[in-house]
C-alpha cells in the first residue's frame, strides 16, 4: 500500500473503509493510522458520504410489480432453435438443396445442347440421366 | 464473510430461478422479480433521478429477463451482474434522449415523525443532491450508483459497465470531485445541521 493508492481509495470509495476493496483494507488501515494528510482527506470525504447517504430513493410502486408480472402472460419468450427443431427442418433443407442442384444441372446441360446441336454427347446425356435419378 | 456467503447463496438461487423462467415458469419469474425489484428500482432512480422513468426502465429490464431467459446461459455471467448491465444500459440510453426530465423529487410519503421545518430542510437537501448527481456525466453517475448506493464490488461494477477496475475507480474519483465542487457551499452546512 502506497500513500498514492491510499489517496485513490479515499477519493474513489469515500471515508468508510468497509466500502473499500476487501483485499486492500487491512494495509490501507495501517497506513491511514500514520498518515495525517490521509486522515484529513478522509474527513472531507465523510462530509460527502453523509449527504449521499441521506439522498432518498423511492421504493417501487405497488403497481409496478403487477405490471411486470403481467408481462409474463402476454409476451412470448425467445427460444433457441433446439436440436429436435433442427432435425425436423432437415428434410426440407435437403429437398431445397437437391432442387437447386437439379436446376443447375439441367440448366448447364440445356446450354450445352443449345450451343452445340450437332455434337450431342449421348453418353453424357445417359450419365446425366443417371445422375438425375441419383439426385431424386 | 457472511455477506459473501449470503451473496453466493443468492446467486445460486437466481440461477435456479432463471433456469425455471427459461422453461416458461411464471411463478419463478415472479419470485425473481420480487427478489430484485426494490434494488433495481433504486438503482434506476439513482441514475435517472426520475421515478417514472426508473419504473419504466425496470419494467423493460424485467421484460428482457422473461424474453431472453431460455437463452440466458449463453451470456455466461451471474444473473445479478447481467441484469444490472441490462438495466444500467437502459438507464444510460434513456438519459441520452432529449426529452429526459432531469429533476424530480423522490416522491416519498411525508415522514410523520419530523416537523415541517425539518422536512423542508431534508427536501431541500435531497433536491440539491439530486440536482448535483443529475449533472454528472452518465457513466460517472452509473459507477457511483453501482459502487456507492448499490454497494457492488469494484470488480462486479467493472463487469456491469464493461470497463476495467481502474476505469471504474477513475469514474468514481471524478464523480466525487464533481459532487464536492457542486455541493461545496452547502456541504459543510448540511453535515453540520445533521
Amino acid at each position: 500500500m502506497t500513500p498514492e493508492r491510499l489517496q485513490q481509495l479515499i477519493e474513489s470509495y469515500g471515508a468508510e473503509v468497509d466500502r473499500w476493496p476487501r483485499s486492500e483494507r487491512d494495509a490501507a488501515r495501517t497506513l491511514l493510522e500514520r498518515t495525517p494528510d490521509a486522515q484529513a482527506q478522509l474527513r472531507l470525504e465523510r462530509d460527502l458520504d453523509v449527504v449521499l447517504d441521506r439522498w432518498p430513493a423511492p421504493d417501487p410502486s405497488a403497481l409496478l410489480a403487477r405490471r411486470i408480472a403481467r408481462q409474463a402472460g402476454t409476451v412470448a419468450q425467445m427460444r433457441r432453435p433446439d436440436a429436435i427443431g433442427a432435425r425436423r427442418l432437415l428434410p426440407q433443407v435437403a429437398a431445397m438443396a437437391a432442387a437447386a442442384a437439379l436446376g443447375f444441372f439441367i440448366g448447364m446441360n440445356g446450354i450445352v445442347l443449345a450451343e452445340q446441336p450437332d455434337n450431342i454427347d449421348v453418353g453424357g446425356l445417359v450419365l446425366g440421366s443417371a445422375a438425375l435419378e441419383a439426385w431424386q | 464473510m457472511l455477506q459473501d456467503v449470503a451473496q453466493q447463496v443468492g446467486d445460486q438461487a437466481d440461477e435456479a430461478l432463471m433456469a425455471r423462467v427459461g422453461g416458461g415458469d411464471k411463478l419463478a419469474y415472479r419470485e425473481l422479480v420480487d427478489r430484485h425489484l426494490a434494488r433495481a428500482t433504486r438503482l434506476a432512480y439513482r441514475i435517472t433521478n426520475n421515478r417514472s422513468d426508473a419504473e419504466e426502465l425496470v419494467q423493460e429490464a424485467f421484460l428482457r429477463v422473461w424474453t431472453t431467459a431460455p437463452r440466458w446461459r449463453v451470456e455466461g455471467a451471474l444473473f445479478r451482474t447481467w441484469f444490472s448491465r441490462v438495466l444500467v444500459n437502459l438507464c444510460i440510453d434513456r438519459r441520452r434522449r432529449p426529452d429526459f426530465a432531469p429533476l424530480e423529487a423522490a416522491g416519498d410519503p411525508p415522514d410523520g415523525s419530523i416537523g415541517a421545518d425539518q422536512r423542508m430542510v431534508q427536501d431541500e437537501e435531497a433536491r440539491a443532491v439530486g440536482a448535483a448527481v443529475a449533472e454528472l456525466p452518465e457513466r460517472q453517475r452509473a459507477a457511483l450508483a453501482l459502487c456507492y448506493w448499490d454497494e457492488m464490488s469494484n470488480l462486479e461494477a467493472a463487469k456491469v459497465m464493461s470497463l476495467s477496475v481502474g476505469a471504474i475507480e477513475s469514474l468514481l474519483v471524478r464523480a466525487r470531485r464533481n459532487l464536492k465542487a457542486r455541493l461545496g457551499p452547502s456541504l459543510g452546512r448540511i453535515t453540520e445541521d445533521g
